[in-house]
Parts: structure tokens; sequence; C-alpha cells
């Protein structure tokens, strides 16, 4: 074996072609060339065996397969949805794609303005007058002053017997609807209503007791009676370009802090409501449902 | 362990074709390991790897038309996808640039660069080794890195190595063989020995 022979047999033998024969044991003990370049060889190739060790576990970060699995299910679920819509596919051609990612944003900033919520109210629940205590379940901080949310019904919540507190809510069904809009709800409900009908075709029966652009908003299989919507933001909120309603449900302790009666014993209840988020996540209005 | 563990890339991706979420996160659960490292080692940069890596499963919901089962296995598919970015990647960015422009042309003429005077890893402790063959890996030109990588590093065959970077088997071998001699000498820049012994070529 030569020198040249050495540098093909160097080849074989990284392809696993080739074994370390006696001829090439006897040239490599007399040329020191060749047996200088036999141990780079093989020095680097321990190396990147090393490396490839030292690698192995390597991964890539969790959240990369949480993103993956996010676009997964809106791939999937916008491949669904353009099966079953194909003619309103030219009016949303990607923007479902994009829009369903956000989704899981969305429902974390609606269970973190829940959170809030059922925190204020927790905050501002009004002390109900001494005679009636040994009654009602009163929490401990109830017992405390606490700045009295102006209840949009007028009337008075913790102190309300439980027929009362229903009286009120059922109030607040009827009522708000001739309040004047907010111009943020204004403008919220008419970008719903321009936006629904181009996502939701289909035509359940509307709502009982909508009211103007509502009627679009609220249509839902079963007939259903919401409030008006009580912003969520003050007015510095940054504009809604597009949003959904998401329907959730609260605790009635919840409806404190939005300035509706409460009837303590059935503060362990829940409510439906829906809560309108804008693509940013920021939750802008609530309604409750009924 | 269940079946759709045993399930090749194929049929899983079959299945997260039909909405199958479960199939589909077996299946990046599968492959990503070896993507990232791929793209890391390629780039040596884990934030490329980490965009490679879920660029390349992206890629693959957003055309799934465009994988042919016919043509080729899922892995190899997805190395492909992972490999182009890569390139992409660094050519934008270029984050390494290659010591001699004339590995190309030229260079061992007189076939003395091969010759190492002395085995610069002998004495290198386990993570200096690995540092150093990172180091060196990373100063290969792109087409020699990635066939190192390819079949060094995730020990995929010609054939497939071939597919991946849609070459014939011959360049792939040939490319790795001049890898392999680069790397050598790579690695002997980087650990330069602390003194020189001659060597002599044998005529024999």
């Amino acid at each position: 074996m030569n020198c040249q022979q050495v540098e093909t047999w160097l080849v074989e033998r990284a392809d696993g072609a080739a074994g370390f024969d006696a001829t090439a044991a006897q040239h490599l003990a007399e040329c020191m060339h060749c047996a200088a370049r036999v141990r780079a060889a093989e020095s680097a190739s321990a190396a990147l065996r090393a490396l490839a060790a030292e690698d192995a576990e390597v991964a890539a970060p969790a959240h990369v397969e949480a993103t993956l699995r996010a676009a997964f299910r809106a791939q999937t679920g916008g491949a669904a949805h353009t099966a079953s819509r194909t003619s309103s596919r030219a009016a949303l051609p990607t923007a479902t794609h994009r829009f369903m990612p956000r989704r899981a944003f969305a429902a974390l900033t609606v269970a973190a303005a829940i959170v809030l919520l059922v925190v204020a109210a927790q905050h501002f629940r009004p002390a109900p007058p001494a005679q009636q205590t040994a009654g009602a379940h009163v929490s401990p901080q109830s017992a405390a002053p606490a700045p009295q949310p102006q209840p949009a019904s007028g009337h008075d919540d913790g102190a309300q017997p439980s027929a009362a507190g229903q009286q009120s809510i059922a109030h607040a069904f009827t009522a708000q609807a001739s309040r004047p809009q907010s111009g943020v709800v204004r403008h919220i409900m008419r970008h719903v209503a321009h936006r629904r009908p181009a996502t939701r075709p289909l035509e359940p029966p509307p709502m009982v007791g909508s009211v103007g652009e509502m009627i679009i908003v609220a249509r839902a299989p079963d007939a259903e009676r919401v409030t008006e919507f009580v912003p969520l933001v003050a007015g510095g909120a940054p504009p809604l370009a597009s949003g959904q309603l998401v329907r959730v449900e609260l605790p009635r302790s919840a409806l404190a802090a939005l300035g509706l009666a409460l009837d303590p014993a059935r503060a362990g209840e829940t409510i439906k409501a829906d809560v309108l988020l804008g693509d940013d996540g920021l939750a802008r209005a609530i309604r409750l449902v009924r | 362990m269940s079946a759709s563990s045993h399930a090749n890339d194929e049929e899983l991706w079959h299945r997260a074709r039909a909405g199958d979420e479960h199939a589909f996160t077996l299946l990046y659960r599968r492959r990503q390991g070896a993507l990232y490292r791929f793209a890391w080692q390629m780039s040596g940069s884990a934030a490329v790897a980490e965009d490679v890596t879920q660029e390349s499963f992206m890629t693959l919901l957003r055309e799934p038309e465009r994988y042919d089962a016919t043509r080729g296995p899922l892995k190899a598919y997805l190395y492909g996808i992972a490999r182009r970015q890569v390139l992409r990647r660094l050519a934008q960015e270029r984050p390494f640039v290659a010591l001699a422009a004339e590995d190309e042309a030229g260079e061992h003429a007189n076939g003395t660069a091969h010759v190492a005077p002395h085995d610069p890893l002998a004495d290198c402790a386990e993570r200096e080794l690995v540092a150093a063959v990172r180091q060196a890996v990373l100063t290969l030109p792109a087409h020699y890195r990635e066939v190192i990588v390819l079949c060094e590093l995730h020990e995929l065959s010609y054939a497939e190595a071939a597919e991946v970077m849609a070459c014939a088997v011959g360049t792939v071998r040939s490319r790795l063989a001049r890898a392999r001699a680069l790397l050598c000498e790579r690695l002997r820049a980087l650990r330069p020995a602390p003194a020189e012994v001659e060597a002599k070529r044998c005529c024999a």
C-alpha cells in the first residue's frame, strides 16, 4: 500500500467498507505522514461521535409544540369550516387561519377578565344592613366598609331578599335595553353586526327582546334574553378593529362588579354571559344572558 | 403503549391530515429533535433552530399536498424543508464566514495540508473536544457542513442524505470525503499544535 492508496483506504474505512489490514498497518508504521493522517481522521471521527452524543437529547422548546398544536387546530378547524362554507371562502381567504390561533389567547383573556370580575366583586361587595346578616350568607369582607358600586338597575343589592334580587336582574334584562348606549358599545355592536353575517350565515330564530343591531349579534338556537352590553374598559381603550363574541359562565358574585343586584344566597351559582373580545385579546364589553 | 406510537411517520401524517391532533403531536415529537439539532448544528444558533423547527412543521401544515409519500419518506421531506430554511437563514445572516475561500480551488495541492503533525484532540477534555468539533463543523462551507451533519451526526444513509440534499448519492459520497478532510484541518486550525513537528512524506 502506498500513500495514495491510503487516502482511498481512509475513505472506505470511514464508510465502513474497509478494515484495518496488515498492508495498511505496515505502511503506517513506515510513513509518518500517513500515520498522522489516519490519527487525525480517527480523532475527527471520535470528536463527531462525541458531538452527536452530546446533542442527542437536545430538542425544541416546549412552546414550539404548543404553537404548532394551536396551528394544527386552526388548520383543521379552518378546513372543516371551509368545507362547510365554500361560498364565503372568498370573503375570508386567510383571516380564519390567522384568526383561530388567537382564540387560545382570547380564551385566556376571557378567563383573566372573569377572574378580575370575581375579585372585584369580592372586593366591592357592599356591607348588608345589620338586621339581615343573620339570615343571609355574607362573607367576612362584606362587613367592612367598601365603595358602593352604582347599580345599573337602581336597586340596592346586598340587602335584597332572594326574590328582589331576581327582580333586579330581570329588570336589568329589560330596563337596560332602553338606556342610551355608550359610544363604545354602539361601535362594538355596529362592528359585530357587520361582521356576523359573513361568518355565520345560518339563520336561527332571533332572540326575544332584542334591540336594534343586537338582533344579529344574539341569534342563538334557543330563545335567549340578554342585557345591554356593559363596557369593561375605560374610554382610552384601543379602537376595535374586529372581534368576537365569547359565551362564558360567571359566578353570580360577579354581578356586583357590573353594578347589578345580587342575592348573596345565590352568589355561588353561575350565570351565562357574552364577552366581546377584540382581536387584540382585550375584553371590551359584557352582557348577561338568560 | 398505544398503537399510534408504533405507526410510521406516513401513517401518522395521514391521520393528522384527517384531523387527528394526537397523531400530529406524535409525529412532531418523533421528528422535532432531529430537525432542531440539524438546524442548530448547521447554524450554531438556538433561535434559528427553534424557528426552523417550527417553520418546517408549519410548512407541512400549510402545504400538506406538497408531500408525496411515493417520492420518499416524510423524514427526508422534513429534513429537506429544514435544510432549505437553514440555508436561507445562513445566506441572510452569514454568521460564519468561511475561513479560507481557497477551499474549493487549489487546496492541498501538494498534499501536505492533510498532514496532522500531532493529534490535536488527544489531550482534550470531553467538553473541549465537543466545543472544538462544533466550532469546526460551523466553519465548514455550508454544502460540506450539511453532509457532515446529516451523515456523521444524524447517521443518515447516503441515499437519505442525497434525497434531503436533492443530489446524487455519488455527490454525497465525494462531498463527505472532502468534508471529513476539511474537518480534520479545521480541528487542527482551532487547536494548533503547541510545537511544530516535522513531517516527512513517504514515497514507498
